[in-house]
């Protein structure tokens, strides 16, 4: 592969990179047992409490109908 | 009663003018008006431009919105502000989105929906979520400065959140794609050949670049720094939630002057000097539009 | 010998006139299991116009490129005056393309299109523009110089895409379909305008056109190609008057092709007899070939000639290279008639004859009687 088309996409890999780890951290830590969202408890999790949690609150459950 | 051709080009072209009419244009006009009053304790909360005294019509427009903006150091600043930040965040989306659309550009046939669709994806989610993703990733115990803590590279958390740094990772992070998105319009359709025929005639591979690519690769350039650019002026959310509390942008600005000092004239004074700071590039960008659709009859 | 080719327009190291300009040995491209091209060997001399002639995917395009360097060759080795030039990048090769599609910088002026060679060798902006200013005149252009590619025509665009290729004076020239892109008339004329402008400037010209027109009248020499090889080598009468194969023999003209068995082989030829024709050739001037082996008769449409059935009498005896038929299609050219006969055996023959008499009193019809033959020098033995 010639050198200025690795290069680009060694950017464009980056660049993915960069695009999808705030999403891909949201869906890690939406299985944390911890309420401090980004601190990991490695004692109690993964869990699905927080999912529990979605699907019992009313008012988000409404919202999302609408 | 058939409608004959011309007829029907109207009535289909008038519909949405009409709805441009009604939806801008009238909205921007009340702004417009609003701006030449005073703010007054009442319903609605500014000065009437036109009254009757005595049986004569009164006419009245004050200037002191404008020139309370241009006076107070705060507005000024704010303008600027909005400016360089908007500039920075653009610079940088270009000198990231470049690489990325030259990358997907000559990308096999196979693969380039799938990496447009990554670079779309995204949007897919919902906007407000991915900043607070950033606010996870850049506070005090968030992701980024517990690994760099448990690597031992740092002994402190490093205030990332709250600073011009994060607003403009929040704006690059936001407008990426506009700025990838044109760019890749326009380098999808350069002819491999011209490259071939620049290395035929002794141009080494980034002189070739700098010669035949990046020329006619400036009307993407163009296209997608206004994208991001003229949107990003105004921007509300981003300095909201990741930006410095001592400085605000000016969509900011506007919004308080609305709802928190309920002065509409000042708000709307702001908004009209907002859309004259932009009218310029705004008019760039509909000259580029015309000159791409002339360019490709 | 140094690997660092010459910068281009300076004098080249000393070489014999007959010695080969542009050697390819035994050159193949490998493309995973394709084959594009297949041990081709080619010596090509200074000054010449060689065609690479061939259908779609026989090669002639990537052995072309592998002359440019926007390829490099799986096998084999390219040298171009003696410098082995086989894996060096085009940017650094004294080669200069003329691609089919012209491929203009569209942001350029002509002016700069033409001189953005001579920019990459960094001359100075006087000379640049003198330089261009002489190849513009020698291709008819002087005075385009402000113009941008979509302001002219196909022709014009054609004339500039030549001098940007010449204006550095390279030791090869490569041409891709040079006249594709043309009208007949103007393809005719530019035809000519391209042989005075090698004649002028001497550069070696390497063409590779599927046209076989274009390639006879432009090539000093041709070279055909099919899947990958090189089947023949030689001038365009070589390859016209002799070719090598029956592949060849196809390809180039029109050519009638029977079957037949070598009956007799004498001094004065070879004699073959053939079902599908129904008469006897005598070859005066075919190789020698074994008793009974199977060859291929090829006869041009233009050396044989026809007659009244009837006229004269049949010369009795005389069975070879003569032959009865009837005429079954006549396509009026303006300069020439093309004869389609139905022979009694029952295969086409095909003949040309030109138009020597203007509104000749009786001239041949359909669904008449003809006699057809052809000089014993006429026919080629292809054995394959």
């Amino acid at each position: 592969m010639k050198p200025q088309g690795l290069l680009t996409r060694i950017a464009l890999a980056l660049g993915l990179v960069f695009l999808y780890v705030p999403i891909v951290s949201m869906i890690v830590f939406s299985f944390n047992n911890s309420r401090l969202v980004t601190v990991w408890d490695a004692a109690h999790s993964p869990t699905l409490k927080w999912y529990g949690v979605l699907l019992h609150n009313e008012q988000i459950l409404t919202a999302a109908w609408l | 009663m058939r409608l004959s051709q011309a007829m029907g080009r109207r009535l289909i072209a008038g519909v949405p003018t009409l709805w441009l009419l009604v939806l801008f244009l009238i909205p921007f006009l009340i702004v417009f008006r609003i701006s030449f009053s005073e703010v007054r304790l009442a319903i609605p909360p500014y000065t009437p431009l036109l009254s009757w005294h005595h049986g004569a019509p009164h006419f009245e427009v004050h200037w002191s919105a404008y020139s309370f903006l241009f006076t107070d150091p705060m507005y000024v600043s704010s303008y600027l502000y909005s400016l360089k930040v908007a500039a920075v965040s653009t610079v940088c989306c270009l000198l990231i989105g470049y690489p990325m659309a030259y990358a997907i550009a000559r990308s096999g046939a196979a693969t380039r929906p799938l990496l447009l669709m990554l670079i779309v994806l995204p949007f897919w989610t919902s906007f407000l979520l991915r900043v607070y993703a950033w606010i996870g990733l850049l506070k005090n115990n968030g992701v980024i400065n517990n690994v760099l803590l448990s690597l031992g590279v740092i002994h402190h958390p490093l205030a990332l959140l709250q600073t011009d740094f994060a607003v403009y990772i929040g704006i690059v992070y936001s407008y990426l794609p506009f700025m990838i998105l044109p760019l890749y319009a326009n380098l999808e359709k350069h002819d491999p050949a011209l490259l071939e025929a620049a290395a035929d005639l002794g141009a080494r591979p980034a002189r070739a670049f700098a010669a035949i690519t990046l020329p006619q690769s400036i009307p993407g350039i163009a296209a997608g720094s206004l994208l991001v650019f003229i949107p990003a002026v105004g921007e509300y959310v981003i300095p909201t939630l990741l930006g410095r509390p001592d400085q605000l942008m000016i969509g900011r600005v506007l919004s308080d002057e609305f709802f928190e000092n309920r002065d509409w004239p000042v708000a709307s004074a702001v908004a009209i000097l907002i859309l004259l700071l932009l009218i310029v590039p705004i008019l760039l960008f509909q000259r580029l539009e015309r000159r791409q659709l002339e360019a490709a009859q | 010998m140094s690997p660092q080719p010459t910068p281009a327009g300076t004098e080249a190291v000393a070489s014999a006139p007959d010695a080969a300009y542009v050697r390819v040995s035994d050159v193949s491209k490998k493309f995973g299991d394709f084959t594009a091209v297949d041990h081709v060997s080619l010596d090509i001399r200074r000054g010449e116009i060689f065609c690479l002639l061939g259908g779609s995917g026989s090669g002639k395009t990537t052995l072309l490129r592998m002359l440019a360097g926007f390829e490099t060759p799986t096998t084999g080795r390219i040298e171009i005056d003696g410098q082995d030039l086989s894996h060096v990048p085009p940017y650094e090769r004294p080669v200069n393309m003329m691609f089919q599609s012209y491929a203009l910088f569209p942001h350029m002026s002509v002016e700069k299109n033409v001189g953005f060679g001579l920019e990459q060798e960094h001359l100075g902006r006087d000379a640049i523009r003198r330089q261009v200013g002489e190849i513009l005149e020698i291709v008819k252009m002087s005075g385009y110089g402000a113009r941008k590619p979509h302001q002219l025509s196909g022709g014009q665009r054609q004339r500039v895409a030549l001098a940007r290729a010449l204006v550095k004076r390279p030791k090869l020239l490569l041409l891709d379909e040079p006249l594709a892109a043309l009208d007949r008339k103007l393809r005719e004329h530019t035809q000519f305008e391209l042989l005075n402008i090698q004649q002028r400037l001497g550069v070696t010209f390497i063409v590779v056109t599927h046209d076989q027109e274009e390639a006879m009248t432009l090539g000093t020499r041709l070279g055909v190609m099919n899947h990958g090889r090189i089947v023949q080598v030689g001038t365009p009468s070589d390859i016209y008057e002799s070719p090598a194969s029956r592949f060849v023999a196809d390809f180039i003209g029109s050519v009638n092709l029977f079957e037949g068995r070598v009956v007799a082989n004498g001094a004065d030829g070879l004699c073959i007899t053939s079902a599908d024709l129904g008469c006897t050739v005598r070859a005066e001037r075919a190789a020698g070939s074994e008793h009974g082996a199977t060859v291929w008769t090829a006869i041009r449409p233009e050396k044989i000639q026809i007659s009244r059935a009837g006229a004269g009498g049949a010369d009795g005896a005389q069975n070879e290279n003569l032959v009865a038929g009837t005429v079954k299609e006549i396509a009026y050219m303006g300069d020439m008639s093309i004869y389609l006969v139905r022979l009694d055996s029952g295969s086409m023959l095909r003949v040309t004859l030109p138009n020597v008499l203007r509104g000749a009193e009786r001239p041949i019809a359909r669904e008449e009687r003809v006699m057809l033959s052809w000089h014993g020098s006429s026919p080629v033995v292809l054995t394959e």
